[in-house]
Protein backbone atom coordinates (compact mmCIF):
# COMPACT_ATOMS: atom_id res chain seq x y z
CA UNK A 1 0.00 0.00 0.00
CA UNK A 2 1.24 3.70 -0.54
CA UNK A 3 1.28 6.85 1.36
CA UNK A 4 -1.84 8.16 0.09
CA UNK A 5 -3.57 4.63 0.68
CA UNK A 6 -2.14 5.02 3.95
CA UNK A 7 -3.96 8.07 4.75
CA UNK A 8 -7.26 7.16 3.02
CA UNK A 9 -6.97 3.79 5.02
CA UNK A 10 -6.57 6.25 8.51
CA UNK A 11 -9.19 9.05 7.56
CA UNK A 12 -11.88 5.97 6.87
CA UNK A 13 -10.72 4.48 10.49
CA UNK A 14 -11.09 8.10 11.91
CA UNK A 15 -14.94 7.74 10.33
CA UNK A 16 -15.66 4.01 12.10
CA UNK A 17 -14.07 5.68 15.14
CA UNK A 18 -16.87 7.98 15.76
CA UNK A 19 -19.30 5.79 15.08
CA UNK A 20 -18.02 3.00 17.56
CA UNK A 21 -16.96 5.71 20.82
CA UNK A 22 -18.96 7.36 22.95
CA UNK A 23 -18.52 9.98 25.78
CA UNK A 24 -20.42 9.72 29.14
CA UNK A 25 -21.62 13.25 29.42
CA UNK A 26 -22.79 12.32 32.67
CA UNK A 27 -19.64 11.99 33.99
CA UNK A 28 -17.75 15.56 32.20
CA UNK A 29 -20.32 17.28 33.54
CA UNK A 30 -20.00 15.92 37.02
CA UNK A 31 -18.17 17.74 39.23
CA UNK A 32 -15.94 14.84 40.15
CA UNK A 33 -14.38 15.79 37.19
CA UNK A 34 -12.64 18.89 39.06
CA UNK A 35 -10.50 17.32 41.27
CA UNK A 36 -8.66 15.22 38.82
CA UNK A 37 -5.08 14.72 39.20
CA UNK A 38 -3.54 16.83 37.24
CA UNK A 39 -0.35 15.90 36.22
CA UNK A 40 1.40 18.98 38.22
CA UNK A 41 -1.31 19.21 40.80
CA UNK A 42 0.23 16.76 43.26
CA UNK A 43 4.23 18.66 43.34
CA UNK A 44 1.96 22.19 44.13
CA UNK A 45 -0.13 21.54 46.77
CA UNK A 46 3.14 19.41 48.49
CA UNK A 47 4.84 22.53 47.22
CA UNK A 48 2.04 25.15 48.66
CA UNK A 49 2.35 23.26 52.34
CA UNK A 50 6.16 23.53 52.43
CA UNK A 51 5.98 27.42 51.64
CA UNK A 52 3.16 27.78 54.51
CA UNK A 53 5.74 25.97 56.92
CA UNK A 54 8.77 27.89 55.54
CA UNK A 55 6.65 30.86 56.25
CA UNK A 56 5.35 29.99 59.81
CA UNK A 57 9.46 29.22 60.22
CA UNK A 58 10.25 32.38 59.32
CA UNK A 59 7.76 34.59 61.68
CA UNK A 60 8.96 32.11 64.34
CA UNK A 61 12.79 32.83 63.41
CA UNK A 62 11.75 36.77 63.30
CA UNK A 63 9.99 36.75 66.71
CA UNK A 64 12.89 34.81 68.40
CA UNK A 65 15.88 37.34 67.23
CA UNK A 66 13.59 40.16 68.61
CA UNK A 67 13.37 38.24 71.81
CA UNK A 68 16.96 37.75 71.89
CA UNK A 69 18.59 40.78 70.11
CA UNK A 70 20.85 41.82 72.78
CA UNK A 71 22.81 38.19 72.70
CA UNK A 72 24.24 38.34 69.42
CA UNK A 73 25.36 33.78 70.24
CA UNK A 74 21.37 33.16 69.29
CA UNK A 75 20.53 35.84 66.95
CA UNK A 76 23.27 35.37 64.50
CA UNK A 77 22.40 31.63 64.26
CA UNK A 78 18.81 32.94 64.03
CA UNK A 79 19.35 35.08 61.24
CA UNK A 80 21.36 32.37 59.35
CA UNK A 81 18.08 29.73 59.49
CA UNK A 82 16.03 33.12 58.53
CA UNK A 83 18.08 33.78 55.30
CA UNK A 84 18.48 29.58 54.80
CA UNK A 85 14.59 29.86 54.81
CA UNK A 86 13.84 32.73 52.96
CA UNK A 87 16.56 31.03 50.12
CA UNK A 88 14.13 27.92 50.48
CA UNK A 89 10.90 29.90 50.32
CA UNK A 90 11.67 32.00 47.35
CA UNK A 91 13.18 28.79 45.38
CA UNK A 92 9.45 27.87 46.23
CA UNK A 93 7.42 29.95 45.18
CA UNK A 94 9.17 30.26 42.05
CA UNK A 95 8.47 26.65 41.60
CA UNK A 96 4.59 26.94 42.37
CA UNK A 97 4.62 30.26 39.76
CA UNK A 98 6.12 28.57 37.26
CA UNK A 99 3.42 25.31 37.87
CA UNK A 100 0.74 27.21 37.76
CA UNK A 101 1.39 29.65 35.22
CA UNK A 102 1.07 27.22 32.72
CA UNK A 103 -1.41 27.46 29.95
CA UNK A 104 -2.07 24.15 28.19
CA UNK A 105 -3.44 25.35 25.22
CA UNK A 106 0.17 27.12 23.88
CA UNK A 107 2.39 25.54 21.66
CA UNK A 108 3.37 22.09 22.68
CA UNK A 109 7.32 22.83 22.57
CA UNK A 110 6.68 25.68 24.21
CA UNK A 111 5.03 24.04 27.20
CA UNK A 112 6.69 21.08 27.14
CA UNK A 113 10.42 23.18 27.27
CA UNK A 114 9.13 25.18 30.48
CA UNK A 115 7.85 21.88 31.84
CA UNK A 116 11.28 20.57 31.35
CA UNK A 117 13.26 23.76 32.85
CA UNK A 118 10.61 23.46 36.24
CA UNK A 119 12.04 19.65 36.60
CA UNK A 120 15.69 21.35 36.28
CA UNK A 121 14.98 23.55 38.99
CA UNK A 122 13.44 21.24 41.43
CA UNK A 123 15.94 18.46 40.86
CA UNK A 124 18.36 21.47 42.02
CA UNK A 125 16.32 22.52 44.73
CA UNK A 126 16.00 18.97 46.23
CA UNK A 127 19.87 18.54 45.57
CA UNK A 128 20.90 21.93 47.04
CA UNK A 129 18.54 21.19 50.39
CA UNK A 130 19.81 17.81 51.12
CA UNK A 131 23.59 19.44 51.02
CA UNK A 132 22.54 22.54 52.59
CA UNK A 133 20.77 21.07 55.40
CA UNK A 134 23.45 19.28 57.98
CA UNK A 135 25.08 22.83 58.05
CA UNK A 136 21.79 24.50 59.48
CA UNK A 137 21.36 21.82 62.14
CA UNK A 138 23.85 23.56 64.75
CA UNK A 139 22.24 27.12 64.25
CA UNK A 140 19.03 25.29 64.60
CA UNK A 141 19.75 23.51 68.06
CA UNK A 142 21.22 26.58 69.24
CA UNK A 143 18.17 28.28 68.57
CA UNK A 144 14.97 25.35 68.98
CA UNK A 145 16.88 24.63 72.75
CA UNK A 146 16.66 28.38 73.72
CA UNK A 147 13.62 29.32 71.76
CA UNK A 148 11.45 25.67 72.82
CA UNK A 149 13.35 25.23 76.04
CA UNK A 150 15.04 28.33 77.22
CA UNK A 151 18.53 26.10 77.33
CA UNK A 152 21.86 27.94 76.39
CA UNK A 153 23.06 25.22 74.23
CA UNK A 154 26.82 26.92 74.27
CA UNK A 155 26.56 26.30 77.74
CA UNK A 156 25.04 23.08 77.82
CA UNK A 157 26.60 21.06 75.14
CA UNK A 158 29.37 23.31 74.43
CA UNK A 159 31.08 24.65 71.32
CA UNK A 160 33.41 21.47 70.97
CA UNK A 161 30.27 19.76 70.97
CA UNK A 162 28.34 21.92 68.58
CA UNK A 163 31.00 22.06 66.42
CA UNK A 164 31.51 18.06 66.27
CA UNK A 165 27.88 17.58 65.41
CA UNK A 166 28.22 19.96 62.37
CA UNK A 167 30.74 17.40 61.17
CA UNK A 168 28.75 14.31 61.95
CA UNK A 169 25.67 15.32 60.12
CA UNK A 170 27.63 16.50 57.10
CA UNK A 171 29.41 13.31 57.10
CA UNK A 172 25.87 11.36 57.99
CA UNK A 173 24.60 12.91 54.59
CA UNK A 174 27.53 12.47 52.54
CA UNK A 175 26.94 8.59 53.59
CA UNK A 176 23.65 8.95 53.05
CA UNK A 177 23.82 9.92 49.68
CA UNK A 178 26.48 7.37 48.59
CA UNK A 179 24.01 4.71 49.79
CA UNK A 180 20.68 6.22 47.89
CA UNK A 181 23.09 6.44 45.08
CA UNK A 182 24.37 3.07 45.39
CA UNK A 183 20.52 1.35 46.28
CA UNK A 184 18.51 3.50 44.32
CA UNK A 185 17.53 0.69 41.82
CA UNK A 186 16.36 -1.08 44.86
CA UNK A 187 14.14 1.25 46.52
CA UNK A 188 11.20 0.97 43.77
CA UNK A 189 8.68 0.48 46.34
CA UNK A 190 9.19 3.70 47.93
CA UNK A 191 8.11 6.23 45.19
CA UNK A 192 9.27 9.31 47.71
CA UNK A 193 12.80 7.55 48.67
CA UNK A 194 12.97 6.27 45.13
CA UNK A 195 12.39 9.79 43.98
CA UNK A 196 15.20 11.31 46.32
CA UNK A 197 16.99 8.55 45.54
CA UNK A 198 16.98 9.30 41.63
CA UNK A 199 18.05 12.86 42.66
CA UNK A 200 20.71 12.71 44.88
CA UNK A 201 22.09 10.63 42.19
CA UNK A 202 22.16 12.98 39.36
CA UNK A 203 19.25 10.53 37.02
CA UNK A 204 16.76 12.98 37.31
CA UNK A 205 18.56 15.83 36.29
CA UNK A 206 19.88 14.14 33.37
CA UNK A 207 16.51 12.92 32.82
CA UNK A 208 15.02 16.42 33.16
CA UNK A 209 17.93 17.80 31.18
CA UNK A 210 17.44 15.90 28.21
CA UNK A 211 13.59 16.59 27.87
CA UNK A 212 15.02 20.14 27.70
CA UNK A 213 17.72 19.06 24.67
CA UNK A 214 14.91 16.98 23.27
CA UNK A 215 12.52 19.51 22.79
CA UNK A 216 15.54 22.09 21.48
CA UNK A 217 16.80 19.30 18.83
CA UNK A 218 12.90 19.21 17.87
CA UNK A 219 12.79 22.87 17.58
CA UNK A 220 15.76 23.39 15.41
CA UNK A 221 14.54 20.42 13.65
CA UNK A 222 16.60 17.49 14.52
CA UNK B 1 -12.81 37.03 20.18
CA UNK B 2 -12.94 34.28 23.16
CA UNK B 3 -15.81 32.36 23.54
CA UNK B 4 -18.92 33.43 25.87
CA UNK B 5 -18.59 29.29 26.63
CA UNK B 6 -21.49 27.37 28.73
CA UNK B 7 -20.88 23.74 29.45
CA UNK B 8 -23.61 22.77 26.84
CA UNK B 9 -21.33 24.13 23.94
CA UNK B 10 -18.31 23.08 25.43
CA UNK B 11 -20.10 19.05 25.55
CA UNK B 12 -20.91 19.29 22.33
CA UNK B 13 -17.64 20.51 20.96
CA UNK B 14 -15.92 17.68 23.17
CA UNK B 15 -18.84 15.45 21.54
CA UNK B 16 -17.92 16.11 17.99
CA UNK B 17 -14.29 15.74 18.67
CA UNK B 18 -14.09 12.38 21.04
CA UNK B 19 -11.96 10.76 18.39
CA UNK B 20 -9.43 12.97 19.10
CA UNK B 21 -9.72 11.78 22.92
CA UNK B 22 -9.15 8.53 21.70
CA UNK B 23 -6.56 8.86 19.55
CA UNK B 24 -4.18 10.34 22.24
CA UNK B 25 -4.78 8.33 25.22
CA UNK B 26 -4.07 5.47 22.67
CA UNK B 27 -0.76 7.47 21.36
CA UNK B 28 0.35 8.08 25.34
CA UNK B 29 -0.65 5.97 27.09
CA UNK B 30 0.12 1.90 26.95
CA UNK B 31 -1.57 0.72 30.16
CA UNK B 32 -5.79 0.98 28.90
CA UNK B 33 -6.69 1.55 32.59
CA UNK B 34 -4.44 4.88 32.35
CA UNK B 35 -6.02 6.12 29.45
CA UNK B 36 -9.11 6.93 30.87
CA UNK B 37 -7.36 8.80 33.69
CA UNK B 38 -5.54 10.40 30.80
CA UNK B 39 -9.00 11.53 29.02
CA UNK B 40 -10.05 13.53 32.43
CA UNK B 41 -7.07 15.34 32.72
CA UNK B 42 -7.31 16.82 28.87
CA UNK B 43 -11.54 17.14 29.59
CA UNK B 44 -10.62 19.32 32.76
CA UNK B 45 -7.62 21.52 30.89
CA UNK B 46 -10.09 21.77 28.08
CA UNK B 47 -12.64 22.98 30.55
CA UNK B 48 -10.29 25.38 32.14
CA UNK B 49 -8.89 26.54 29.54
CA UNK B 50 -12.54 26.92 27.38
CA UNK B 51 -13.28 30.76 28.57
CA UNK B 52 -10.21 31.48 26.73
CA UNK B 53 -10.81 29.92 23.28
CA UNK B 54 -11.02 32.08 20.31
CA UNK B 55 -14.13 30.72 18.07
CA UNK B 56 -12.63 31.91 15.01
CA UNK B 57 -9.96 29.72 15.06
CA UNK B 58 -10.55 25.85 14.50
CA UNK B 59 -11.32 23.49 17.59
CA UNK B 60 -9.66 20.74 17.04
CA UNK B 61 -6.29 22.33 16.31
CA UNK B 62 -7.34 23.91 20.16
CA UNK B 63 -8.06 20.87 21.41
CA UNK B 64 -4.99 19.24 19.73
CA UNK B 65 -2.93 21.41 21.46
CA UNK B 66 -3.94 21.23 25.08
CA UNK B 67 -4.57 17.00 24.87
CA UNK B 68 -1.19 17.01 23.09
CA UNK B 69 0.25 18.99 25.96
CA UNK B 70 -1.57 17.06 28.87
CA UNK B 71 -0.75 13.15 26.92
CA UNK B 72 3.10 14.85 26.80
CA UNK B 73 3.20 15.84 30.80
CA UNK B 74 1.12 12.67 31.51
CA UNK B 75 3.73 10.82 30.10
CA UNK B 76 6.53 12.37 31.83
CA UNK B 77 4.90 11.28 35.36
CA UNK B 78 3.53 7.79 34.09
CA UNK B 79 5.77 5.94 35.91
CA UNK B 80 5.49 7.71 39.29
CA UNK B 81 1.34 7.23 39.55
CA UNK B 82 -0.69 5.00 41.34
CA UNK B 83 -1.78 2.31 39.26
CA UNK B 84 -5.70 1.37 39.60
CA UNK B 85 -8.72 -0.39 37.54
CA UNK B 86 -11.43 1.84 36.34
CA UNK B 87 -14.37 0.18 36.02
CA UNK B 88 -16.53 -0.31 32.59
CA UNK B 89 -19.39 2.19 34.04
CA UNK B 90 -16.62 4.79 35.19
CA UNK B 91 -15.09 5.25 31.84
CA UNK B 92 -15.39 8.73 30.31
CA UNK B 93 -14.92 7.10 26.73
CA UNK B 94 -16.97 4.17 26.44
CA UNK B 95 -15.67 2.32 23.15
CA UNK B 96 -18.16 0.16 21.56
CA UNK B 97 -15.88 -2.83 19.67
CA UNK B 98 -13.39 -0.60 18.35
CA UNK B 99 -10.89 -3.36 18.32
CA UNK B 100 -12.94 -5.15 15.65
CA UNK B 101 -13.19 -1.80 13.59
CA UNK B 102 -9.49 -1.32 13.76
CA UNK B 103 -8.27 -2.04 10.64
CA UNK B 104 -4.55 -3.97 10.07
CA UNK B 105 -3.19 -0.11 8.76
CA UNK B 106 -4.40 1.82 11.72
CA UNK B 107 -2.83 -1.37 14.05
CA UNK B 108 -0.01 -0.64 11.89
CA UNK B 109 0.49 2.96 12.51
CA UNK B 110 -0.72 2.66 16.30
CA UNK B 111 2.15 0.54 16.62
CA UNK B 112 4.63 3.17 14.88
CA UNK B 113 3.91 5.71 16.60
CA UNK B 114 3.88 4.45 20.00
CA UNK B 115 7.80 3.62 18.81
CA UNK B 116 8.16 7.06 18.28
CA UNK B 117 9.48 10.14 20.65
CA UNK B 118 6.40 12.16 22.31
CA UNK B 119 6.75 15.04 20.32
CA UNK B 120 7.03 13.17 16.51
CA UNK B 121 4.34 11.33 17.75
CA UNK B 122 2.24 14.23 18.11
CA UNK B 123 3.58 15.38 14.56
CA UNK B 124 2.59 12.00 12.68
CA UNK B 125 -1.09 11.96 15.01
CA UNK B 126 -1.63 15.90 13.47
CA UNK B 127 -0.35 14.71 9.92
CA UNK B 128 -2.21 11.12 9.66
CA UNK B 129 -5.15 13.53 10.55
CA UNK B 130 -4.56 15.67 7.50
CA UNK B 131 -3.67 18.82 9.25
CA UNK B 132 -1.79 21.31 6.86
CA UNK B 133 1.51 22.34 7.92
CA UNK B 134 0.48 25.67 9.23
CA UNK B 135 -1.55 24.06 11.53
CA UNK B 136 0.84 21.59 12.79
CA UNK B 137 3.51 24.32 13.16
CA UNK B 138 1.04 26.42 15.32
CA UNK B 139 -0.06 23.03 17.46
CA UNK B 140 3.13 22.08 18.07
CA UNK B 141 5.03 25.96 17.63
CA UNK B 142 7.87 25.28 15.27
CA UNK B 143 8.10 26.31 11.80
CA UNK B 144 6.58 25.16 8.53
CA UNK B 145 9.87 24.71 6.99
CA UNK B 146 10.69 22.93 10.40
CA UNK B 147 7.19 20.77 10.04
CA UNK B 148 7.57 19.94 6.30
CA UNK B 149 11.47 18.52 6.58
CA UNK B 150 9.94 16.46 9.66
CA UNK B 151 7.17 15.23 7.65
CA UNK B 152 9.40 14.38 4.66
CA UNK B 153 11.36 12.00 7.70
CA UNK B 154 7.47 10.51 9.08
CA UNK B 155 6.65 10.04 5.16
CA UNK B 156 10.17 7.60 4.65
CA UNK B 157 9.91 6.46 8.01
CA UNK B 158 6.23 5.14 7.42
CA UNK B 159 7.19 3.69 3.88
CA UNK B 160 10.10 1.60 5.91
CA UNK B 161 7.48 0.09 7.75
CA UNK B 162 5.32 -0.64 5.13
CA UNK B 163 8.27 -2.32 3.12
CA UNK B 164 8.91 -3.95 6.53
CA UNK B 165 4.99 -5.16 7.06
CA UNK B 166 3.98 -5.18 3.54
CA UNK B 167 2.86 -8.41 3.43
CA UNK B 168 0.31 -8.03 6.33
CA UNK B 169 -1.10 -4.56 5.19
CA UNK B 170 -3.93 -4.67 3.16
CA UNK B 171 -5.67 -1.33 4.33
Amino acid sequence: MELDGILESWKEQNEKLNACIRLNLQLISESRLRPAKAALRPLTFSLIFELAMNIVAIGLLWLFSWTYRSQPQFVIPAIVLDIYVIALNTQLFRQILLANTIDYSAPVTEIQERLARISVERVRGTVWTFISAPVMWSPLLIVGLKGCLRVDAYKALGFTYLAANLLVCSAFTYVAALLLKRNEAKLCSYPVIQRLARDIAGKSLATAKARVAEVQVFLEGG
Amino acid sequence: MAIKGGSDQFQILIESHRGILYKVSKCYCSNPDDRDDLIQEVIVQLWRSFPTFDESKSFSTWMYRIALNVAISNLRTEKVRSKHIVSADDRILEAVDVTANVSETALMLYQLIEQMEPLNRALMLLFLDGFSHREISEVLGISETNVATKIGRLKKVIQQALSTDGQGIRG
